[in-house]
């Protein structure tokens, strides 16, 4: 499913057809805050001002859903077809021979040897998030990278588009460097000389 | 979408399958041509008893033959606008509604449909070019060669592709050429891996060596007896990679950056319709629910190819 349909979906249907949630922006005009940190969650907790946090949650609920779905999907996806892998091998089943709950089967033994591909793919997800965020801020009118490329694409800026490619492409890689680091923190058997 | 690479039993079939010929016409056929419509009605026979990929097929075989007839069965010129209409909400006359310029968007989207399945086919015809001359090229050389082509193939993964389309997009211009260019030219990473993957085992079988021994030159043997008994993989994966770079073709109509007004896709009517989506919600729920349905059909169809061809992987991991 294109992230921009449901996002505009979402948006549609529980902001303009329900009327519960906020379809853009990221503050109501009934609140008011002093940016501090410009992190509205972070600005409203050092005010102590409640309303101001609702209101700001409130609007971060329909883009964090709609950006979150499909990378949510995959990694799922994967998680499933590698858990499945590992809970064939025979270490679980001497495991469960020896009487361990199945919970504790799953959590200890299974599922720490089943996130090594998972966290591959959770890794490379966040070209994915980056690429999606172009779309969620458009359609939630959120001041973010994203909106700011639509934009420079629409007024054809394109040092902009540029600059601002580079940069995302940057976290991409330094994502990713970070998941092939996190393997040997994760597995010990992987070492990196 | 993750793909996999396909495992080394699944080929196995294909070839011990064949009978070896006995009589002197069937022995001056190449092996490969006797052999290699059994596996494959084999496939087919497999992926008609898959429910949801034949369903996959039929809602597809529908929106194709609906968009090659679209000038015949649109009811009305895909650019004819009737401004004192305005945008209405569907009714007998305009079967999905109309936009703000009067245009009728049950014609638009068969309109559409044509440009989003021209992109998708035309650009994974680009990347399966590029994919498997490259990674053919990788397998048979081996070596220091393949590492290096491979090296080149892993630095590019590592980088976030949209991106890479969006700034292809910039440079070279908004025309739809570029625009299956520039989708086929980021798409092509994993069907290299897969060719170069099965290249390389193949390289290692019996008849290959056959072949070298009877002195077939090495592009020969690569077009004549390599590839073809690759196809599965490949064609899997193609199937994979239509709904993919349709997706991306949405996502840059919905940027300004594909398709290009008077002319539609899917994305680009999505697009259009987002602006107005709280007073016209059709404009934007009809294109998205054709895409959606679409994309969906599709990748039902490549898994089930994916099952019908390897069913090996089938029963551990989708089962």
């Amino acid at each position: 499913m294109p992230i921009f349909w449901l996002g505009l979906m979402l948006a549609w249907f529980f902001g303009v057809v329900l009327g519960w949630l906020p379809t853009g922006f990221r503050l109501g005009t009934e609140v008011t805050l002093v940016p501090v940190t410009n992190f509205y969650i972070l600005d409203s907790l050092l005010a102590r001002n409640p309303a101001a946090l609702a209101s700001s949650l409130r609007h971060l609920i329909l883009p964090a859903v709609a950006l979150s779905t499909i990378p949510m999907a995959v990694i799922a996806r994967m998680t499933r077809a590698s858990l499945l892998e590992v809970l064939s091998q025979d270490y679980i089943r001497t495991a469960e021979s020896k009487g361990l709950p199945q919970q504790a089967v799953i959590l200890r033994h299974a599922m720490r040897n089943a996130l090594l591909p998972v966290m591959t793919v959770t890794g490379l997800q966040v070209g994915r998030l980056l690429a999606g965020a172009i779309l969620t801020e458009t359609i939630f009118s959120w001041p973010g990278i994203g909106l700011w490329i639509f934009e420079s694409i629409q007024a054809r800026d394109y040092p902009i588009v540029q600059g601002a490619t580079l940069f995302i492409a940057t976290i991409f890689v330094m994502v990713n460097l970070i998941t092939d680091v996190l393997y040997a923190a994760v597995d010990p058997r992987i070492k990196y000389d | 979408m993750t793909s996999r690479e396909p495992r080394a039993e699944s080929r196995d079939r294909e070839t011990t399958g064949s009978r070896v010929p006995a009589s002197p016409e069937a022995l001056r056929n190449p092996q490969w041509k006797t052999s290699g419509a059994s596996p494959w009605q084999d496939a087919f026979r497999r992926l008609r008893r898959n429910r949801l990929a034949m369903l996959g097929m039929g809602i597809l075989l529908c929106f194709v033959l609906a968009a090659l007839l679209a000038p015949w069965i649109a009811p009305y010129p895909f650019d004819r606008t009737n401004l004192p209409y305005g945008a209405k909400p569907p009714t007998p006359t305009h079967l999905l509604g109309t936009d703000e310029l009067g245009r009728d968007l049950f014609t638009r989207i068969l309109y559409g449909a044509r440009i989003s399945f021209a992109v998708g086919i035309l650009a994974t015809l680009v990347s399966l070019t590029i994919g498997v001359t490259y990674g053919s090229i990788a397998g048979s050389a081996g070596g220091r060669a393949d590492h290096l082509m491979m090296r080149v193939v892993d630095i590019l993964y590592g980088l976030p592709f949209m991106f890479f389309v969006i700034i292809l997009m910039v440079i070279f211009g908004r025309n739809i050429l570029n625009l299956f260019v520039a989708l086929g030219a980021v798409q092509w990473l994993t069907m290299a891996r897969i060719v170069r993957g099965q290249v390389l085992s193949l390289k290692a079988r019996e008849f290959v060596l056959s072949a070298l021994a009877i002195g077939v030159s090495p592009a020969r043997l690569l077009v004549r007896h390599v590839l073809p008994n690759a196809l599965g993989p490949i064609v899997v994966y193609a199937t994979l990679t239509v709904p993919a770079v349709m997706l991306e073709e949405a996502f840059l109509s919905f940027l300004g950056l594909g398709v290009q007004p008077p002319m539609a896709s899917w994305g680009s009517l999505a697009s259009e319709g987002s602006a107005a989506m709280e007073t016209y919600p059709w404009l934007i729920l009809f294109p998205g629910l054709a895409l959606t349905v679409t994309l969906l059909s599709l990748n039902f169809l490549g898994d089930g190819l994916r099952d019908a061809l390897d069913p090996q992987i089938t029963a551990h991991y989708w089962a």
